[in-house]
């Protein structure tokens, strides 16, 4: 037990975060403020009167300024040996789970210790964030901060839809794009990424049970707020093709936190 | 109130294949016997006949991959498709089949991707049920009851773009009673492409929303690329053969007038429907979404081109392709080019100059002559052997220092005076072209030929009445 306490301490000494409200640096993690957003998809149940897309308000949230990398994913399996990939449980992962991390220890290759940690399921992301004292953000804080106040937006939706409609040759590092306004880096443009309630939007995975929500055929377009928005309808779907249990090559991360 | 309107348009699209697909007891009731993996083609190949008596189980394994390939000459594109190709594998089975399904969704990919065979009956025809991460595969399985051809694509939001980036082909579902024999059997397939520079602009071109969305393309072309089925990749058969087309349009948005120039479509099989086909089709109208099958008979040999009839689409953004045929010739079904005339309208038997028979002053030198030609020429030949005399390169032969007119008065006086056609030797090029006989007088033909043989650096003769009227070739003079 004391031997687990030192080394926990150490761990927090050498990521230089001093306490845990100081874990929330302002070098790593970036508050966003409170806000509000016209979300893409309606929820389950405030179908009812949708003649008008309400638009939903979000609480101020501390978010990690880039998605995690395999240094820090790295130092996370150090500490949780549960989550190596020898040891991580069958339910909790497809055959993926770290498939790029190809040391013979299973640890992450020295030369994409800067880039996105990848091929890492919801459960291993969430149990990840809450070892930091953290969560994964929810959909709707993800998506509120990708819209950036609508900065620029058109330049936005250019440069999302760029990067969805072509395969990824080779991930870059984090954080070589400029920040949005917020702050918040690589949102676009490096990995997907995992929320809290990746598939709360969706239907059932069978549409004979789902009614008109789905995202398929034209009743795809029968919620969504803006007809016009392509690289939503991707990242929509994209969510909704996912499992907890599933990895992608392209699919990581970052994590959340109450700001209280 | 809107919200009803946008269910119904999704409902219409989603339940195609559902509408029309009551099914019937006849077709539930054929016994499944035995297994079989399902031999998928690129296009333009299609897989063999289906000679088995029975329903089996088939299975199909079919890769989705997203990657870069050739639109046009420099041209490429980031293509999303089933197999590897757009269109996508073409799939045959039997009526009455069981079919089990993979979709594999690689892992280099990073869309999610699902498909919606219109040959299913079901809800959403089994895009709900395929929905598949990169690195991930679904399988699904469906009987087929309805024989016809179908079109398949990917279902995945936003729909327009997973098709727009080539996500479609064809499943061709036989009748019990199988598909007759034919000597060749081919798979096309036209979709419309949205890219962000013009048509023509080289290198990688992105998708273009706004165009989609406007529905206003960049290409529209055959089996996924500009030239995918011209020249070298022309289909092919011999003189004689029965050729039958699959095809398909996947869009996502235009419709295909489609028509093979020289032929006429003994059947056509609309909508992939398989019963009584319409006889002696000329172009047959394939919507979005749907497909046709059509046969013929190919009696002369040639080059065929098929093209969506909604001309500046294969003029100018790719929608044609080509069919040569071999063989010997046929003469009684079409001749080839017999002759080429110059066409005179009823009441001329030549071309009647205005100078003609007035009152024209007659030369008295050479000079004089030389100058009244070149009047005359710029009226009657500059048009075809241009006013520098060096004609026009395949089509009308030079006077320009011409081997021709070296020498050769009474020919020169000859070709004005009753016309020349066929083949014809000038400084060595051959021409096969027309001259009309020009209706002039002695005097007028001296002055011309007098003229062309004193410019260009030809040899400066003097063609005199005298000559002309020894040597001209007596017209059929046509009284009004």
């Amino acid at each position: 037990m004391k031997s687990k306490h030192t080394t926990f301490i150490s761990i927090l000494i050498l990521s230089s975060c001093l306490s845990p409200a100081a874990a929330v640096s302002a070098e790593d993690m970036v508050l966003v403020p409170e806000g509000s957003f016209t979300p893409f998809f309606l929820k389950k149940d405030d179908s009812a009167n949708s003649s008008s897309v309400a638009a939903t308000a979000i609480a101020a949230f501390w978010l990690d300024a880039t998605p995690v990398t395999n240094r820090k994913f790295q130092a996370f399996v150090n500490q949780h040996p549960d989550w190596h990939k020898s040891n991580i449980k069958k339910i909790f992962t497809d055959s993926h789970y770290l498939e790029h991390w190809q040391s013979a220890q299973g640890s992450a290759d020295t030369a994409d210790l800067d880039k996105p940690v990848v091929n890492v399921s919801w459960f291993a992301a969430a149990a990840y964030c809450e070892a930091q004292d953290k969560r994964l953000p929810s959909t709707d804080e993800w998506e509120y901060t990708l819209t950036d106040n609508e900065r620029d937006k058109e330049n936005l939706q250019k440069q999302i839809m760029a990067w969805y409609s072509v395969p990824n040759k080779e991930l870059p590092a984090v954080r070589t794009k400029p920040a949005n306004g917020f702050g918040i880096y690589d949102l676009a443009g490096l990995i997907w990424e995992w929320t809290a309630d990746f598939n709360s939007y969706m239907a059932p995975p069978d549409s004979r049970n789902s009614g008109d929500k789905n995202l398929f055929c034209g009743s795809g377009s029968l919620n969504a707020s803006n007809l016009g928005d392509y690289a939503a309808f991707m990242r929509y779907s994209y969510r909704e093709s996912l499992k907890g249990n599933f990895t992608g090559k392209n699919l990581g991360f970052r994590c959340a936190k109450d700001a209280k | 109130m809107k919200k009803i309107k946008l269910l119904a348009l999704g409902a219409a699209l989603c339940m195609a294949g559902l509408t029309q697909a009551a099914p019937t007891p006849k077709a539930t009731s054929s016994k499944i016997s035995g297994q079989e993996t399902a031999i998928l083609t690129d296009a333009p190949a299609v897989p063999p006949r289906i000679t088995r008596k029975h329903a089996t189980k088939v299975v199909v394994n079919l890769e989705v991959k997203e990657l870069e390939g050739r639109l046009a000459d420099g041209v490429s594109y980031t293509f999303w498709t089933f197999g590897g190709k757009v269109p996508g594998k073409f799939i045959r089975i039997r009526e009455g089949d069981e079919v089990e399904f993979h979709l594999n969704n690689h892992p280099d990919n990073k869309m999610p991707h699902n498909i919606d065979l219109h040959a299913v009956t079901g809800p959403g025809g089994g895009a709900a049920a395929s929905l598949t991460a990169p690195g991930h595969s679904s399988v699904f399985s469906f009987k087929a009851l309805n024989p016809g051809l179908y079109v398949y694509h990917c279902a995945t939001a936003p729909v327009a773009m997973h098709v727009a980036n080539g996500m479609y082909g064809l499943i061709l579902v036989e009748p019990k009673e199988g598909m007759s024999k034919v000597d060749h059997e081919f798979y096309v397939m036209q979709g419309d492409f949205y890219t962000q520079g013009k048509n023509g602009e080289q290198g990688l071109q992105a998708f273009s929303m706004t165009k989609a969305i406007d529905e206003k393309p960049d290409y529209v072309v055959f089996n996924g690329s500009a030239g995918s089925l011209t020249g070298d990749n022309a289909l092919k058969a011999k003189k004689g053969d029965t050729v039958r087309l699959y095809v398909g349009v996947g869009g996502p948005n235009l419709t295909s007038s489609f028509h093979v120039i020289g032929e006429i479509f003994d059947k056509v099989n609309h909508e992939g429907s398989t019963s009584n086909p319409d006889k002696n089709v000329q172009t047959t109208m394939i919507p979005a979404g749907g497909a046709a099958y059509m046969e013929f008979k190919v009696n002369v040999p040639g080059t065929y081109i098929m093209v969506d009839h909604s001309l500046t689409r294969a003029f100018n953004k790719g929608a044609l392709g080509m069919l040569k045929v071999s063989g010997d010739e046929d003469k009684t079904i079409y001749s080839g080019k017999m002759t080429d005339e110059v066409y005179l309208p009823e009441g001329t038997s030549m071309r009647n100059t205005g100078v003609a028979q007035a009152q024209a002053p007659t030369a008295k030198t050479k000079a004089d002559r030389i100058k009244m030609g070149e009047g005359i020429y710029n009226t009657n030949c500059a048009a075809c052997h241009q006013t520098t005399g060096v004609g026009v390169p395949q089509a009308f032969p030079p006077l320009a220092k011409a081997d021709y007119l070296k020498g050769a008065k009474p020919a020169a006086i000859k070709a004005v005076t009753g016309g020349l056609q066929g083949k014809l030797v000038v400084n060595g090029n051959e021409y096969n072209g027309v001259m009309p006989s020009w209706s002039l007088n002695d005097e007028e033909v001296a002055n011309v030929l007098t003229y062309i043989y004193n410019s260009w650096g030809n040899d400066g003769d003097e063609v005199t009445p005298e000559d002309v009227k020894q040597h001209r070739i007596t017209p059929v003079k046509h009284e009004e």
